[in-house]
């Protein structure tokens, strides 16, 4: 809204109020908020000074020595405590940073309030009315903060620390305070992207957490679709109670079902194995060797995961528009014809982001990989990880088991980087960022 | 909210490929069926059963007991456990609403420079879970003294859960039309009350679910939980089943099989009541 305003008036407004007004947002740039008072906005003015007052005096007080200490992480073993000095850098960088976006947005809106104030149809205002109206302009910010302030501290300033570790040698050998961190720049990378024992189990353990994100989105999704679909048949009976149980593993607390079924795998005593030895089959090691141990998991992962896409499906195909087939049946479309150019067509185009996003949270399920198998059996190929880790659980050991937080913090940095990359992609080709309702 | 009927073709009279795929379509479903159900069958017949051991030598247990609830209340600490998973899902049920709402008020109803840009950094940082971040939070709870503490799991869990509920509700919000709140303000509403007299009796069906999906946060966590909490009285009912019985040395499996039903048990009534509102909840944001 405000953007036009100006826009409009900019083809009006002759070139002195623009220079004018350029001047005040120079002063302001000088000294944040200045030009209001040639504006005669004292009380914006005030208050901005006032702000940038109080910002000189954070970064004398505090700014300053916490930034250093993020540059140096502390020179006296003991005294100085280098990850609580990386914190408190990084907070004051946020904190800093976020001032200087509040020092631009007032250059800018001096600028406005200056064209504003000499355009012709300008009529001053009382400061009761002009603060009412900023206000309202403004109003966005108020509710937006509690939200952003959160995510600042607790997603952004903890995803700053991770990827500052993973320049560092921080690890058992070097435990704060006892010990000064020092940067020690791309090394933990080039660690484990390209030399060494820690590279070859990096890629081993990638190629399988690959396998495992598209298997466990894949086959969930595609057996919950299936059951979506046949449960669309007039003629079943008992539609209500197969959903009933269909539902169940989506109910069930994650961890409870794992825990179970972990103990159903056991090799000498499982239920599934006494099961299968009624029909003849031999005791399988379900969860010590290294195949059967994958197939497990990737079992566990659709019995886990089918139901929430069949349950969303089921929604979908409840929800196109009745008129869209009648008009199909009227053309005299085939049943087989309906399915393939209409039904399956929009119920694709309806779940692939949320497909999308599922995938990318398999990347990410610890839970299944670390409750079932726990990572095992151990290969030792690797370097402290078993032949079912995935890189979410590899880097919870290195972290917890090895003490290695350096080497940590890299893989979640590089898995970060692969799941957002391969999202975005992705997400851009569906309807999330393609339709004007998601991302309006 | 009415559901509309499935639509379905005329029907024809029933051939013989017909009652083939009904077969086939029958045999499916009931096979998925047992296969789902097995866990749930397997874990009722051990909780009454008299053997604490995995091994079940017959479908039915011959020696029924309640042996196994007793020694779960007795030995254990599973209503404390119990008490501390409901206390931190309420608060982070709490929590949660209160950042979103007006987060997601915000990026539905108002329109502002930078919008498409704050909900492009929301999907991203959606797809960061706090696992990537352990030793950080490890950190930062260590310096705030909020170690063993049920705050600060519940900060974890409300805020790590913003930028997905955030997209959720916005996704819900964005079914009001903006139309309403105008002519509202035409009237002179405030902005003030429209939130408070027309978005929020709307989105009460969004923020139940919300709550709800808070609430049962802690139930289904374990990792988090077991990185920040140490001091056994805190336990919630992931860490207590867990570690005081599940990973013992001689594992009692019939009294993991009652804790583990009697864990579940109100997370499934309440999601298997819920289950339609929820999906009419759910694909109102995804829309």
């Amino acid at each position: 809204m405000s953007d036009q305003s100006v826009k409009e008036t900019n083809q009006t407004v002759p070139a002195s109020h623009r220079r004018a007004a350029r001047g005040e947002a120079a002063l302001s740039l000088l000294l944040c908020g200045a030009g209001y008072f040639l504006q005669r906005s004292y009380l914006a003015g005030v208050l901005s000074v006032l702000a940038e007052a109080l910002a000189i005096l954070l970064f004398r007080v505090w700014g300053l020595d916490a930034i250093r200490g993020l540059i140096t992480l502390g020179e006296t073993e003991m005294r100085d405590h280098s990850l609580i000095m990386m914190v408190y850098g990084i907070l004051a960088i946020i904190v800093f940073a976020g001032f200087l976006i509040f020092w631009i947005g007032t250059v800018a809106s001096t600028y406005r309030n200056g064209l504003k104030i000499r355009s012709a149809s300008y009529t001053p205002i009382r400061l009761k009315e002009r603060t009412g109206e900023w206000l309202h302009e403004h109003a966005h910010v108020l509710f937006l903060a509690p939200g952003v302030v959160a995510i600042a501290a607790v997603i952004l300033l903890p995803l700053v620390f991770s990827i500052c570790l993973s320049f560092t040698d921080y690890d058992a050998a070097h435990q704060p305070p006892a010990h000064i961190l020092n940067w020690v720049g791309l090394k933990n990378y080039q660690d484990l992207l390209v030399l060494g024992q820690y590279a070859k189990t990096y890629f081993g353990i990638l190629g399988w957490t690959a396998v495992w994100a598209v298997c466990s989105s894949v086959l969930p999704y595609a057996l919950g679709i299936t059951i979506a679909i046949l449960l669309n048949n007039p003629r079943l009976h008992g539609r209500k109670v197969f959903k009933f149980i269909y539902i169940l593993p989506w109910a069930i607390p994650g961890y409870i079902t794992l825990l179970v079924l972990q103990s159903m795998f056991d090799t000498g005593y499982g239920f599934i194995n006494q099961i299968l030895g009624l029909f003849g089959v031999d005791n399988i090691r379900w969860l010590t060797s290294v195949t059967p141990a994958r197939i497990a998991l990737i079992i566990v992962s659709i019995w886990t995961g089918f139901s929430y896409p069949m349950m969303l499906s089921e929604n979908i195909i409840r929800n196109i528009s009745k008129d869209v087939y009648e008009a199909a049946v009227l053309d005299g479309a085939s049943s087989i014809q309906i399915f393939f150019r209409i039904t399956l067509p929009l119920l694709m185009h309806s779940i692939s982001p949320i497909f999308i996003m599922s995938v990318a949270g398999a990347f990410n399920n610890f839970n299944t990989i670390y409750l079932i198998t726990g990572g095992g059996p151990l290969n030792l190929d690797y370097q402290s990880a078993g032949s079912t880790d995935i890189l979410i659980t590899w880097l919870f050991k290195l972290t917890i088991t090895n003490n290695k937080y350096n080497y940590g913090a890299a893989i979640s940095t590089v898995l970060f980087i692969l799941i957002a990359t391969f999202s975005i992609i992705n997400l851009r080709k569906t309807r999330a960022f393609s339709e004007e309702d998601m991302l309006a | 909210m009415k559901q509309p009927e499935v639509f379905h073709l005329p029907k024809r009279k029933l051939t013989v490929a017909d009652v083939l795929s009904l077969i086939v379509t029958y045999a499916f479903l009931i096979f998925v069926a047992l296969i789902v159900l097995l866990p749930v069958i397997y874990i009722v017949m051990m909780a009454f059963n008299a053997e604490k051991s995995l091994y079940i030598d017959t479908i039915f247990p011959t020696k029924f007991s309640l042996g196994a609830f007793e020694r779960l209340f007795t030995q254990t600490n599973f209503l404390l456990w119990y008490l501390n998973t409901m206390i931190v899902g309420a608060l982070t049920a709490a929590g949660e609403i209160l950042l979103v709402l007006p987060t997601s008020y915000a990026l539905s109803h108002m329109r502002f420079k930078g919008r498409k840009q704050y909900l492009m950094a929301f999907l991203v940082l959606q797809m960061f879970p706090g696992t990537m971040a352990m030793v950080a939070y490890y950190v930062l709870l260590n310096m705030l003294g909020l170690l063993d503490t049920y705050f600060g799991l519940v900060v974890i869990f409300s805020c790590t859960a913003i930028p997905g509920s955030t997209y959720m509700m916005k996704g819900y919000l964005d079914t009001i039309p903006r139309s309403v709140e105008e002519a509202a303000m035409l009237d002179g509403a405030s902005r003030w009350q429209c939130v408070t007299r027309i978005i929020l009796p709307l989105a009460k069906p969004m923020i139940g679910l919300l709550a709800l999906f808070g609430f049962s946060a802690p139930f289904g966590e374990y990792m988090m939980s077991k990185i920040l909490i140490t001091n056994p009285n805190r336990f919630t009912l992931a860490l207590g089943i867990y570690q005081g019985i599940f990973s013992q040395a001689t594992t009692d499996y019939a009294m993991f099989a009652a804790a583990a039903i009697l864990s579940s048990l109100p997370m499934v009534v309440v999601y298997m009541s819920l289950q339609r509102v929820i999906m009419e909840g759910l694909s109102g944001a995804t829309k």
